[in-house]
Parts: structure tokens; sequence; C-alpha cells
């Protein structure tokens, strides 16, 4: 009885974990009128990473705004927005409409590495190229241009950052066994390396866990100043933070653009305020051209947290997208401009603007080579080390 | 050593949490006999009303007593109007609409409160006591404590109250349990409306630690699963041991092998015991006669 | 007969709404005395005890207890005013201990087991209060049907329905079983025995009703049940029906 119990019980766990990929999509469409350029991306709009969609509605705003202003040359953008929530299995599906039904010319800021991983390829041999709102290096391709810095580069950053300003030389790295943890925790052991120094702990985590003691114990043990755990999105972040000043273990923290947001600040209660650094390509609201980056979400998307690193890239990385298509329209003599036009600008295509320095996509399409570090303030994030290359 | 005994403490302390997201799976299985998957969300939903209560001014106490008060109101409802009605179909479609009723639960809660994490209210991040070391705060103790209290308190009910001896005839068989009028629906209610209060209970205990999320108390409900079947599914006490014991070996996993190894060395244990043990380590073998 | 504690009345009921087992029973029973009902396999026995018990609902009839209709009441409220049932093949809760059995019984009642509740079903069968804490699945079938009985008693009804609670019992068993029942019996509780051992049947029961086919084909005395046409309608050999 309790055999054949278990039985069942196990199947049901199964059967529960495939119907809650189960769903509908939704999608949303802005723009009109007759000589459209139409672009799409998709992005968690619901389910349990809904919170990840701030990013697509700043993109949105900034293509508004250049609408509302007349459009590139006349063109109003139409810009498709897919429901994928998140969930690898679903990401071919919206994204094949966009290609084959919304006749899209480029996607324009889709999130995620994983999501984005599963369409890389099919996006590729249908050559439409896609400006990515994810971090992984291995995203960047013939047809996919990345903004965000590679996190090799802001591992790198981070520990340069403690050696070099804090003058702090213990150093401890926490990492997930992934290409993003990996490659942040290289970037770092490099950079020491190089000042002849070492982490005293390289402290792997699980992403899916959700007891993180083990790993506090650790890096206390490690008697480390600053931990750097630059790859971690602000949830994981904010649970190895918990763990680890639970225990009375209480350093300063080294963190990315991944985890520059309101959930880390919840989640730790503000424990954290003036002992965290974030590495970042991005602006922040306080600066000069923050103002009016702040000014333009107001209006468009009024309902989304200014702050959070994800809303800036996807901001960013719309700005980029109205550069890019201006850029096109010119080159394709005032009308609209197909993929391979497109296509043919990304490949060409540098930025070192207000919002956004050392891209060079003639050279790679990675993502931007400079950044800055911030540093949590009284809720705020601020300007700690201004803008620089990565070492 | 430190590490070590570090990790041996704290792997108890989380444990003790894991054994009581057992329990409250424990009592629907002694009553029904299946397991509901829809305790998480129902703790979800109490969390998230208490989190509004306590934004808005309430103190701890009152918040933690209106997530308990509306989670136990949740849980009977389901039990009410969902799960216990269709059982008259057997077990499968009762187990079934645990998962149908989780999944629209927290599709709800995605369209109302989102997905973000937030930080919940814990009872005192304040130290308490030390052991060999490693400092506990006030929460650490009140969880332990509490899951103490609540495992004690339900293998006295299961074993000498008259109500928990009746849950578990009905459970054990159903047609002599209607001949001899002991209500079944009644105690299966009971036993739904207990579990919602449990979940609640677990749930203010896990969303200062894991941050309330939609799936937070769910991704817990794992571990508890694995404690039960491990412990074996009528055993109160077992479940006690089998969550400690995860608790432990996850924790030693995660330090001195692998921390990608922690879910793998769980659900293998869960089928080593399986195979060896059908009935879990604690679990009586059933008794059949012909 | 006004002091009759149970009647049934010209009852007709089945297992399906629409296909009756029993037909136009006709039944009476006084407090303290036990009546018999005999029949081959599938007459409609266990049908009747269920329905009394209240599992099945009557289609036709009337059942009333104490002169009060019952016939629209639920098993359990049966139970509650005075009805206990022990079942066919015992169906004990084989993972409680034999103390549980009884506690859940009494719940059944809505009352606890007193110590005094279980010192008397167990002065009935003392073999039950020295097992009293073992599982009542490794009792033998024998203990069990002790145990059934014992809950039926911790019930403290009116009147009790056996079915067939000699089935597998030994000889020495069944006389004991007689014996038991019998005080039971002369302590003022009124028994409805459905069984197909005579020897039980003439030790306890005043009458015995044969079932045949959901009717009752004849109403005799125990120790009527030995002779040859009484014995040719139990066997369904009935002058009639046995033309060849
Ligand atoms: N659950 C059921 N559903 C439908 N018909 C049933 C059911 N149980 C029994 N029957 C039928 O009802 C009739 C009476 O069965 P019942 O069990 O009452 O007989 P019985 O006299 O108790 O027999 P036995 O001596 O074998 O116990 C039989 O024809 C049987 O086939
Ligand atoms: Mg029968």
């Amino acid at each position: 009885m309790s055999k054949k119990l278990v039985g069942l019980t196990v199947a049901l766990t199964t059967l529960s974990t495939a119907l809650a990929g189960c769903g509908g999509g939704g999608d949303s469409a802005s723009g009109a009128g007759g000589d459209e350029i139409v672009i799409g991306a998709f992005s968690p709009l619901s389910g349990p990473a809904v919170s990840a969609s701030s990013g697509i509605y700043a993109t949105k705003a900034a293509l508004d705004k250049v609408n509302d202003a007349g459009g590139i040359d006349g063109h109003k953008i139409k810009f498709i927005i897919k429901d994928d929530q998140f969930d690898p299995a679903k990401t071919p599906g919206v994204t094949r409409e966009l290609v084959e039904t919304d006749r899209v010319s480029m996607l324009c800021g889709p999130q995620g590495s994983v999501p984005f991983g599963a369409v890389k390829d099919y996006l590729a041999a249908r050559k439409i190229p896609t400006i990515v709102n994810a971090g992984a290096p291995t995203l960047a391709g013939e047809y996919s241009y990345l903004v965000s810095s590679p996190f090799d580069g802001v591992g790198a950053m981070l520990a340069q950052f403690a050696v070099e300003d804090l003058d702090i030389d213990k150093v401890a790295i926490a990492y997930s066994d992934d290409a993003l943890g990996t490659s942040a925790r290289d970037g770092a052991v490099r950079i020491l390396e190089a000042d002849g120094l070492e982490p005293l702990g390289e402290i792997k985590y699980d992403i899916t866990a959700t007891d993180f003691s083990s790993q506090a114990i650790q890096l206390k043990a490690t008697g480390a100043d600053f931990v750097s755990i630059p790859a971690a999105q602000a949830n994981v972040a904010g649970l190895v933070i918990n763990a680890a000043e639970k225990i009375g273990y209480k350093p300063i923290w080294g963190l990315s653009y991944a985890a520059q947001n309101k959930t880390l600040v919840d989640v730790t209660k503000g424990a954290i305020d003036g002992r965290a650094y974030f590495a970042t390509p991005y602006i922040t609201e306080e600066s000069e051209t923050g103002a009016e980056y702040a000014a333009t979400l107001a209006e468009y998307a009024p309902d989304v947290e200014v702050n959070s690193g994800a809303t800036i890239a996807g901001y960013t990385i719309g700005e980029l997208c109205v550069d890019v298509l201006t850029k096109a329209v010119e080159a394709a003599d005032g009308e609209v401009p197909t993929s391979a036009q497109i296509q043919e600008t990304l490949s060409s295509y540098t930025a070192d603007n207000d919002y956004i320095q050392g891209i060079d996509w003639s050279d790679e399409p990675d993502g931007a080579a400079a950044a800055q570090i911030l540093q949590l303030k009284d809720g705020k994030y601020v300007e700690s080390k201004p803008f620089a290359p990565l070492p | 050593m430190e590490l070590l005994q570090t990790s041996l403490i704290l792997g108890v302390v989380v444990g003790i949490v894991y054994s009581l997201s057992g329990a409250g799976l424990v009592v629907i299985f002694r009553t029904s006999g299946y397991i509901s998957f829809t305790q998480g969300d129902i703790a979800a939903v109490g969390l998230f009303v208490g989190l509004a209560a306590y934004n808005s001014g309430a103190g701890y106490v009152w918040t933690a007593l209106l997530v308990i008060a509306v989670s136990t109101l949740v849980g009977g409802l389901v039990g009410a109007l969902i799960t216990v009605p269709l059982e008259k179909h057997g077990h499968l479609p009762a187990a079934l609409s645990t998962i149908a009723t989780a999944l629209i639960i927290s599709g709800l809660l995605n369209l109302t409160v989102g997905g973000d994490p937030r930080s919940f209210p814990e009872v005192s991040r304040s130290e308490a006591l030390s052991i060999l070391g490693v400092q506990m705060s006030w929460s650490d103790v009140a969880g332990v404590l509490v899951s103490a209290s609540v495992f004690i308190g339900l293998g006295v009910f299961f074993s000498r109250s008259r109500m928990g001896v009746a849950m578990r005839a009905v459970n054990d068989n159903k047609l002599a349990g209607e001949l001899l009028g002991v209500p079944d629906r009644r105690l299966k209610l009971v036993s739904w409306t207990v579990a919602g209060a449990l979940s609640g209970l677990l749930g203010l205990f896990v969303a200062p630690i894991l941050s309330l999320s939609t799936v937070s108390v769910n991704t817990l409900l794992v571990f508890g699963f694995c404690a039960i079947v491990i412990g074996g599914f009528d055993s109160i006490f077992g479940a006690l041991v089998a969550g400690t014991a995860i608790g432990v070996m996850t924790n030693l996993t995660s330090t001195y092998l692998d921390p990608n190894l922690v879910p793998t060395v769980l659900w293998a244990s869960m089928l080593l015991v399986l195979l060896v043990r059908p009935n879990g380590l604690f679990g009586r073998r059933k008794l059949v006669r012909v | 007969m006004t002091d009759d504690i149970l009647t049934l009345e010209s009852l007709t009921a089945g297992y399906l709404a629409d296909v009756p087992v029993l037909e136009g029973v006709d039944l009476a029973i006084a407090p303290g005395q036990a009546i018999g009902i005999i029949g081959r396999n599938g007459a409609g026995k266990s049908c009747l005890a269920m329905t009394i018990a209240g599992a099945l609902a009557p289609q036709h009839g009337a059942i009333r207890l104490a002169g009060e209709d019952i016939s629209a009441t639920s098993a359990r409220a049966r139970v509650r005013s005075g009805i206990a049932l022990v079942p066919e093949g015992r169906q004990v809760f084989a993972q409680l201990s034999v103390r549980e059995n009884l506690v859940a019984a009494a719940y059944g009642v809505g009352r606890r087991l007193t110590g005094s509740a279980f010192g008397q079903v167990t002065e009935f069968f003392p073999i039950l209060k020295k097992k009293e804490s073992h599982l009542a699945a490794s009792l033998s079938g024998g203990e069990q049907q002790m145990l059934a009985i014992a809950r039926a008693l911790v019930q403290s009804p009116q009147v009790i329905v056996c079915d067939e609670p000699s089935l597998g019992l030994a000889p020495v068993a069944i006389d004991s079983l007689a014996q038991t029942l019998a005080t039971i019996r002369d302590s003022g509780v009124a028994f409805i025995l459905m069984e197909q051992n005579r020897g039980l049947l003439e030790d306890l029961c005043s009458s015995v009703n044969l079932l045949d086919a959901g009717r009752i084909k004849m109403t005799v005395s125990p120790e009527e049940l030995s002779r040859p046409e009484v014995m040719a309608a139990y066997l369904g050999h009935a002058p009639t029906a046995d033309a060849l």
C-alpha cells in the first residue's frame, strides 16, 4: 500500500513539475501606421520570473519616446513583446512566431541567458540579428550582440577595486558552477595573482539551493574582508549574504549589476548598506544622463523600478536599438531597413556615449568593455569609482 | 574542526524546519492516505496577507497570528470544497486536485502580488545563545522549540487523543469507519485545517530565511517530502529524525563534497531507503492478513 | 407488539437503486430477544444487515426503532440511536491496536472509551485485555471477531446486528461465543443474527427466519431447523422446485 502510494506520489511530483510549465502566453504590441519598422523581443511577462520584465518595459520606453517624437526618419517602430515566462521550453515557440508570423527584422533586448541560448542558432540560421539583454559570453555570435560587460571583466574589476581602492588583500570568492560563475571567478583570480595575491577561498554554491549555511560557514572560515559574488542574481546573493551575516560574518560584498535592485535590499533588510559594491557598465539614476533616463521612464513606464540594474540595462539597449536603426535607415536611403541591412549596421557598430562605453562590435560582438563601481548607500546606488576600462 | 561543528549545528537547525514541513504532509496522509501538494501555496497566501498587515503597521505577533489564521482558513476551504469531495472518486483524483489547486493558487498569486522575492519579518535576529561557538538567534531558537512542540503535540494527538485515533481508523478502513459512525468527512476537514495551520507556521520560519515569494515554501516542502519518506509515512518521530538527518547530510555534502551534489544525495538516499525499507526507517511494516 | 425495539415493515432494499435484493421483509424484535436469519449464499443476509445499519437505503417500507421511523437516517445517526453492526468479514482497523479499535468505535457514538467500558467488554473477551496494545492485524481470526463484537458493545447499543460471526471459527470457539452473546442478550440487548451455523442459532435465538432470494420463506423455532422440510427449503430443494 505505502509502496504504491510512494510511487504515485513520485509520479505526481514529476507531473506537477511538468504541469507547472504550462500556462498561457500573452503578447503586447505597440505602434501603428504604414511604413513601420517591426522589431520584437521575448521576456517573462508572467510566471515566477515576472520581476525580470522591468528590463523589457524600459526597452519599450526608449522606443516609445522615439515614436512620440515622430519615429526614425518618419518610420514608427512597432515593438512586439512575447511572453516566454523565462522558460527555455517556451522561448523557441514565441521566437518562431516573432520571426515567421510577425516578420520582425531584429530582436531588441530579449531577456535571459538561458532562454536566448535556446534560440540563438535558430535566429542565426534565419539571419535575424539580436541585441541581447543577457550576460553569458557564450551567447555572442555572428547575429547576436551583447551589451552587458562580460563577467570575467566584472569579476576582475571587483577584485582590482578591493585590492587597489579599498586596500584589502584578504579576498574570497563565491561562485556558481556555470559559465557565468566560473568566468567571474577566473577574472578575479587573474587579477589577484597579478598582484601577487591569491583568494583566501573559492566557495561554490548551487543557485537552486535553499540552504546556504554551508557556504556561509566556509566563507567565514576564510576570514576574508572582501567577498566577491560577481555573477549572482539578487535573490541568490541575498540568501548567501543573509546566511553569512546570520552567523556573524559581515565582510564587504562585491556584486554586479545582476544583483543591483530592490530585491537585494529588501531580502537583506538593508543590512549591507554601505558595505556592498556593484560593478556595472550602466549609468545610475543619480548621474546627469540618469536624470533624462528617469524622466523618460517616469513618463512611459512609471511602474518599473528605476534603480534596478535590469531596468537600466533594458533602457540602454532600447537606446542602442534606436541608434542602430537610425544608422540602418540612413543606409537604406530612408526606407525601412531589411534584416540584412540592420545586420550590416550592427557588424560595424561602435558606441561610446552617455549611456554606455566600450562597445565595439566591429571587432567582437561582446558587451561593454568599460564599467563603473557603485556603492549602496542609504538605499541609493552612488558612484564610488568612475567608468574605466575593464582590467 | 570549527567548520565541522558549525556545519553540524546549522544542519540540525535547518533540518528541524525540514521536519516541520513534513509534519503538515503527515497530518493529511494519516487521515486521507495521500500527499497534498497544495500546502506550500496555502502557506504563501497566509504569508502574503500577513506581510500586507505587517507593512501597514501590525506588530510581529499579530502578523504571525494572521498568517496562521489565513493558512488555516485556506487549508480548510481547499479540503472542504475541492479535495475531500473528490475523494469519492478515489485517491488519485483527490491527489491530482491538490496539484491543480497548487498551480491555480500560485498562478493567482503571480498575477496579484508578482514573483518578486520580499523580505519577511522574523521573531528576532538578535543572538539568543551560542552553542560550541555557533551563534543562534532567537528566530532559530523559536524555530527549534516550536517544531519540537509541534512534533510532540502531533505524536500525542495521533496516539492518545480520541480524534487522532479516529483519524487513523478512517484511513485504515473506510467502510468500517462509516459503519461504526466515525464522521470521516469531518475528520478529514479537521486534518486539512490543521495541516493549513502547520503550513502557515512553517512559512513563518521559512519566509525570513528564503525571503517570501510564491515558491519559497514549496521549495522547502521537497525536503519535508523526503523526510517523511525516509522517516516513514506513519511515523511522526521518524519525520523529525529524518528531517534533521537530511539537514546535516545536505550541509556536510555542500561543505565537503560539492553543493551541486545536494539534490543527488538527497534523492538517492530516499530511493535507497525505499528499496531497503519501503515503509521508511521508522515506519511500521504493515501487517497483512488474508 | 408495542414493546418491540426494532421493526421492519415490508422492507425492500438492494445494493443498486433499481435492483431490489430484499423484497417485502417483515420482522419484529423485542429487547433481550435474539432472532436468527438463515439463508444460502447470496440470499441477501448481508444486504439486510447493511440496510438495518443504514449503509444501504430502503427502496420501500419502513424501519422503526422504538416506534420511530428511521428509514431515512444515515449510518452514523443509526449508530448513535443505538443500532450497532458487527459487519461481515470483521472489518477491524488492522493497523490500529485493539484498544484503539475500541476508542474509534466509542468515538463513533461521540463518547470516550472509559475504563469501566473497557473493563466491561474485556470481561466478556479477556484475551482482548491481554492483547490490548497489539495491532488488530496481528490477532487470530477468532480474536478479530471478538474485537468486532467488542467494538459494537462499547457503543452501548440497544440492537446488535451480527453478520455471520461464526465464520472461520473452530467449534469450541463458537460455543464460547454463544455463551458470551447469550450473556449480552440477557442484559437486555436485542440481537439479529445472520448465520449459517445451526449450533449458534439454536443456542441463542428464539426464532429463526429463513431467507431465500430476498424473501422470508418461513419462520421457525431453532429446534425445527433440523426438520427435513425446513432443511429442504434452506438448501433450495423445496419439493415444488425439485420436480426433476
Ligand atoms: N456490492 C454489491 N452490488 C451489487 N450487488 C451485490 C453487491 N453485493 C452483493 N450483491 C448481490 O446481492 C445479492 C445478495 O448478496 P448478499 O451479500 O446480501 O448475500 P448473503 O446472503 O450475505 O450471502 P453470503 O452468505 O455469501 O454472505 C447477491 O445476489 C449478490 O450477488
Ligand atoms: Mg453475507
